[in-house]
């Protein structure tokens, strides 16, 4: 049993990074500008946030939550620029936001440098929670989510919310849809597409800026300026997921899972028996995303106007 | 007829081009004096001039020729694929792919090959590196795999295979180190001299062969029937289909050509010069990726790719040099990207060059 | 206040609008007055669109004022014009697919409650609305299961759930069967009765006449005059929109139509979505020396006959032959190079490649066979020679000859090169999808010509058009479209608009047998 709480723990660290993200992605894609550069955004909020647990020494939740704070607000930073060249200068959405994930990694060694002195930021984890009272004595469900756990566990939850809500829910999230399926009717009808999506890309990046560190607590020790790629299976996770919030949510379990299995299977003795090289099973998540989307149903919900550039018309 | 010159797409696209590159240096060298203090002036120098002070001029042009050779490759592979439309962020699965057919070859059949190891290791990581490429083509064309997505997947796929091929390989890996063993000087391409004429530099044949690439590349494009189909099908998919073009067979003919590519990078790249050793990690290498900049500030076009990846290889040998400053080699990529967010509004430049030059003309007549 | 005497409902005084190398609108003086229908004629490039664009602030004039309701306005954007109560029905409707009615309905003004949507009360006063003026919608039906009819009223609703006082309609009949375009007059008329006024702008005179109040006439961005309905005739408004006296049907020879050069039978082809059959057992023979026209409503199916005959789309059943030859199985080039020429519908999606110069695009079909290529090398040079002779021939305005980028053609002259392109491939038989949508006058009648000159050189031509005009006009026999199925055969000669409305509508039918 301990084993499989275990496992749940961590497909959950593996998982709600991306969700997270994912969900972020989300926000900019419906109101149609292409989110290429989830992995940029990662990364400044990845930045942001451990400098921030580098300096604070108390080490209390609520100091973890200011961090992801501040990696939303470096997340919506680094976006800027994207939006900018999307939005207002009707630019190539994949090289800007190619570009936002070249700068990334570089930017955040030069000003880690500038800042620290050295190129690691390292940070104290004490943001672990062993046991949160009185729900951690749930039989099953107390193993699976409420020990060994992190707040960022709850975030992704509340991400999610907020995205089905907004998406379902409210005018704001009409409008958002509204923009990225069809700009010209959207403006025909008063709304300001350009504002509109600007709204949508600094959410997608507040949001990833929070999974940027979201990643990085749980599954490191020091922040070196890499994200380990999740910034991409983020935008792969947003096609799987057909920019649906609740697909994403299984789409990011699908690949947790399969990344939890290629981590963990050391320590499953079954599995080590057999004699695989650690290579197949770091593979089988990549190989297994192929292979679900080789099978997956071909209908897709990308908004219609994404990464086209939006021309005001009369016709 | 002057004006004409100035407004042709080439003087235009090349002009917008210059100008990103020169808004990327100046915003480097802003970021150089907020972060660098005292040195950033010096580090400036040290990138515009390719870091050349530091070891001649002719070791300075020689290691530009080398660093230019694997990403001139994979930039031609991203934007040959770019050309037909597809967006290639395969190309370092392909590279990977390309550079251990090449070390294999190289490995376990130097005592037949002989003098001609380093031939058949290029075929070979050609060949390789395009049947990967052939691989995502077809996921692509037949299952309508989204590129990006499968390109990413596959890239880490390529990446844990290779390393999974070293590392049951005794002939290639160095038990306990981490890395392969060092290439056999057959399975070397041939330096044609040109690392005694740039004095003590690892310039070899790997550029020659790579321009010779670039030329054929833009020779299909710009003659042939399969070019024109490509390119047809980059511009309006639908077109070409109603042209009776077979859409599906141009796009997986794109992705073997932009395998070949790549994987030609790989090969040229590790067996270029002596002593490469690939060191198993669980990241890509990072030429593939440089491949994208390298493509993008070409304009995707093969003979312009020649020249941007001179040009980014003469930023990272100066980033390199600014290391002795003391400053992160970071500095580079950071003038590229920026060039390259700049490239994404190329057309704002374009236009406002040509209003200025009609302006110019206008005034003067 | 100066409200309650002025006549008209809003003016347009003076508007010039210029954009580089034309005058769009050139001292434009457009005046409509309260509780009229006011039409707006005038062809492709007269400046219609530039008028509307400065109406609803996306272009600002040179020159000129608007006066609304007696004071003068300002207007920057769209949200101005709706604050001063101008909404209009455009050509291409302004829906999101994949939203329904309603939601369509409310975009931008939704109401909420404690920041969540609540529909409840733009469904009741909706509700109101479709029962006070007649038009029916089915509220929570997503656009993209709509006919168009509807989608229209959709569009209605909108301006009316904003009550606008000023609307617009931009080409509104061009998607419609007569019966629904008499259903639309009614409407107009209500919207009137209720005190709105409207701007009607068509190039179709007979629905001109037959709804409008007034008429202002544009010709090349200026103002050719504006008349009083019950004063004028048809022929003195086509004169004062195309500048001289027009034939209003081609000459037409007579030719024996000679034997049967494509046939198809029984032909099954899928929808877009793939989930249902868009082409549902169709049946007819095209002849030499005939022009069979298909006609029908858009959407009933005509574009995937079109896919299922060119190779496009997979046919699911039946056959197409020509001559002997059963190409039902085989590929689109295999199709293009033996037999057949295809005038596409949308002609930036199929027709060209913009970024191809035209040379490039008269060889799209042809680049890998001889002479443009030999083993695998492009004849560049001979190609250019042969779109320069095309050029010369079927007169296309361009300003770099066969090296011109074709997305820097206008409309008209990019549609001759694809016309050029499709008859010089001599093939048998030419398939031609409203090859003159869009196209003034000018350039319909030399479209016309040239399908008139096929049809003497014993060519077959499969004509799919939506307009009735050219329906009648240049066919030799018509088909009538409807929901899949060929619901009628009809002679030109023997038939009016309102028969063929009615098998249009689907009203009627009549069995139809192949040969």
């Amino acid at each position: 049993m301990s084993m499989f709480y275990f496992f749940v723990q961590q497909t959950l660290m593996c998982m709600i990074p991306l969700l997270i993200v994912a969900n972020g992605g989300i926000f900019s894609e419906k109101s149609g500008i292409l989110n290429f550069s989830l992995e940029g955004i990662m990364l400044a909020g990845g930045f942001a946030g451990t400098l921030y647990l580098h300096y604070v020494s108390a080490g209390t939740q609520g100091d973890y939550i200011v961090g992801l704070l501040v990696a939303g607000v470096a997340g919506m930073i680094i976006i800027l620029p994207h939006a900018v060249s999307s939005i207002s200068l009707k630019g190539n959405q994949i090289i800007s936001g190619m570009a936002i994930n070249l700068l990334a990694p570089a930017a955040t060694v030069i000003l880690g440098r500038a800042i620290l002195g050295k190129l690691q930021i390292s940070f104290t984890n004490f943001y672990l929670i062993k046991q949160v009272p009185v729900l951690s004595n749930i039989p099953v469900i107390g193993g699976m989510f409420f020990q060994m756990a992190y707040i960022s566990t709850l975030v992704g939850v509340i991400v999610l919310l907020i995205a089905v809500i907004v998406f379902n829910k409210t005018k704001f999230g009409a409008h958002l849809k509204a923009c990225g399926e069809n700009p010209q009717a959207a403006a025909s009808m008063g709304i300001n597409v350009t504002r509109t999506r600007y709204i949508g890309v600094l959410i997608s990046g507040f949001i990833g800026g929070i999974g940027g560190l979201a990643f990085i607590v749980p599954n490191a020790s020091e922040f070196a300026s890499t994200v380990a790629g999740y910034g991409y299976l983020a935008v792969a996770v947003i096609i799987f997921g057909q920019w649906n919030p609740m697909r994403i949510l299984w789409a990011s379990l699908f690949f947790g899972f399969m990344k939890t299995l290629a981590n963990t299977y050391t320590t499953m003795p079954a599995l080590l028996d057999l004699g695989i090289s650690t290579y197949v099973f770091k593979m089988i998540p990549y190989l297994a995303t192929i292979i679900v989307l080789v099978f997956v149903t071909k209908k897709t919900g990308q908004p219609k106007a994404l990464g086209v550039v939006y021309e005001q018309d009369l016709k | 007829m002057a004006k004409k010159i100035f407004i042709s797409p080439f003087m235009v696209t090349f002009v917008a081009t210059i100008i990103t590159i020169i808004i990327g240096l100046l915003i480097g060298l802003i970021l150089l004096l907020l972060t660098s203090g005292n040195v950033a002036l010096p580090a400036f120098k040290m990138i515009v001039t390719g870091g050349f002070g530091l070891t001649g001029l002719l070791n300075g042009i020689g290691r530009v020729l080398y660093y230019a050779v694997p990403i001139m490759m994979t930039g031609l592979s991203v934007g040959f694929a770019l050309r037909t439309g597809i967006f290639n962020i395969g190309a370092p699965g392909q590279f990977l792919i390309g550079l251990y057919a090449g070390l294999f070859v190289a490995m376990h059949f130097s005592p037949q090959l002989g003098a001609y190891t380093w031939v058949f290791s290029i075929l070979a990581g050609a060949a390789c590196g395009g049947l990967w490429g052939l691989l995502q083509g077809v996921l692509q064309a037949y299952k309508n795999l989204n590129a990006i997505v499968c390109g990413i997947m596959l890239n880490y796929v390529s990446l844990f295979l290779v390393n999974m091929l070293i590392r049951s390989d005794h002939a290639l890996y160095v038990g306990g180190q981490g890395w392969t063993a060092p290439v056999p000087s057959v399975g070397l391409l041939p330096s044609f001299n040109l690392n005694q004429i740039f004095t003590a530099s690892a310039a070899n044949s790997g550029i020659v062969f790579g321009v010779i690439v670039c030329v054929v590349a833009f020779i299909i494009l710009k003659k042939t029937t399969a070019g024109f189909e490509m390119k047809a099908c980059g511009l309006n998919r639908d077109a070409a289909q109603y042209a009776g073009v077979n859409v599906k067979k141009a796009a997986i003919l794109a992705m073997l050509l932009a395998g070949i590519f790549a994987g030609l990078g790989g090969t040229m790249y590790h067996n270029g010069t002596m002593g490469q050793q690939y060191t198993l990690t669980d990241a890509l290498r990072p030429e593939g990726f440089t491949g994208i900049p390298v493509a993008l500030l070409g304009s995707n076009h093969p003979i312009a790719i020649i020249f941007s990846g001179l040009f980014i290889a003469y930023l990272e040998v100066g980033g390199l040099g600014m290391q002795s400053l003391g400053i992160p080699s970071e500095m580079v990529t950071i003038i590229t990207s920026v060039t390259i967010f700049f490239c994404s509004f190329n057309l704002l430049f374009k236009k406002m060059y040509i209003r200025l030059i009609g302006k110019a003309f206008g005034e003067m007549i | 206040m100066s409200t309650e005497s002025t006549e008209f409902s809003f003016e347009m005084r003076n508007i010039t609008k210029v954009f580089p190398g034309i005058i769009a609108n050139n001292d434009i003086t457009f005046q409509v007055r309260k509780q009229e229908v006011h039409a707006l004629l005038g062809e492709n490039g007269a400046g219609k669109s530039t008028l509307m664009s400065v109406l609803f602030g996306l272009y600002q004039p040179e020159h000129g004022e608007i006066i609304i309701n007696g004071e003068k306005a300002s207007i920057r954007n769209p949200n101005d014009a709706n604050e001063y109560g101008i909404g209009m029905v455009h050509q291409h409707f302004k829906l999101v697919q994949n939203f329904t009615a309603l939601q369509n309905i409310v975009l931008g003004v939704e109401t909420t409650k404690n920041g969540f949507l609540d529909f409840a009360p733009a469904r009741a006063k909706l509700n109101e609305l479709t029962e006070h003026y007649q038009l029916k919608v089915d509220l929570d039906m997503l656009i993209e299961d709509m006919t168009v009819g509807m989608q229209q009223r959709v569009e209605i609703l909108k301006m009316l759930y904003r009550e606008n006082e000023i609307l617009i309609f931009d080409e509104p009949t061009a998607v419609l069967t007569p019966q629904e375009v008499e259903e639309l007059m009614k409407s107009i008329e209500g919207l009137v009765a209720e005190g709105k006024s409207i701007v009607f702008i068509s190039h179709k005179l007979n629905e001109i006449m037959r709804i409008a109040n007034r008429c202002t006439v544009l010709r090349s961005g200026k103002v050719t005059g504006t008349v009083d309905i019950k004063d004028t005739s048809k022929e003195e408004l086509s004169e004062m929109m195309v500048g001289r006296k027009v034939l209003l049907a081609p000459d037409k020879t007579q030719v024996k139509p000679g034997e049967v050069l494509m046939s198809v039978r029984d032909l099954m082809v899928k929808g877009a979505k793939g989930h249902n059959d868009a082409v549902r057992g169709v049946s007819f023979d095209v002849r030499r020396g005939e022009i069979l026209c298909i006609a029908g409503i858009d959407g009933n199916g005509q574009t995937e006959l079109v896919y299922g005959l060119t190779g496009l789309r997979k046919i699911e059943r039946g056959t197409v032959r020509f001559g002997d030859d059963d190409v039902t199985q085989k590929s689109i080039r295999y199709r293009n190079s033996r037999h057949l020429s295809h005038i596409p519908e949308d002609r930036h999606k199929h027709g060209l490649v913009l970024d191809y110069d035209i040379s490039e695009n008269m060889i799209l079909q042809t680049y890998y066979e001889k002479p443009v290529s030999t083993r695998g090398i492009i004849d560049y040079r001979g190609a250019y020679e042969h779109a320069d002779e095309l050029i010369e021939r079927y007169d296309v305005r361009c300003a770099q000859g066969a090296r011109t980028r074709a997305g820097s053609l206008s409309g008209g002259n990019q549609q001759k090169v694809i016309v050029a392109r499709e008859i010089e491939r001599n093939s048998d038989v030419l398939i031609a999808v409203q090859p003159t949508r869009g196209m003034d006058v000018g350039a319909i009648e030399f479209i016309h010509k040239q399908l008139l000159r096929m049809r003497e050189d014993g060519k077959g031509i499969l004509l799919i058009s939506l307009e009735l005009e050219e329906v009648m006009n240049i066919s030799d026999r018509i088909l009538v479209m409807y929901e899949g199925e060929i619901v009628g055969e009809l002679d030109p000669d023997k038939t009016d608009f309102q028969e063929l409305g009615l098998y249009m509508a689907g009203a009627k039918r009549t069995p139809v047998s192949a040969a």
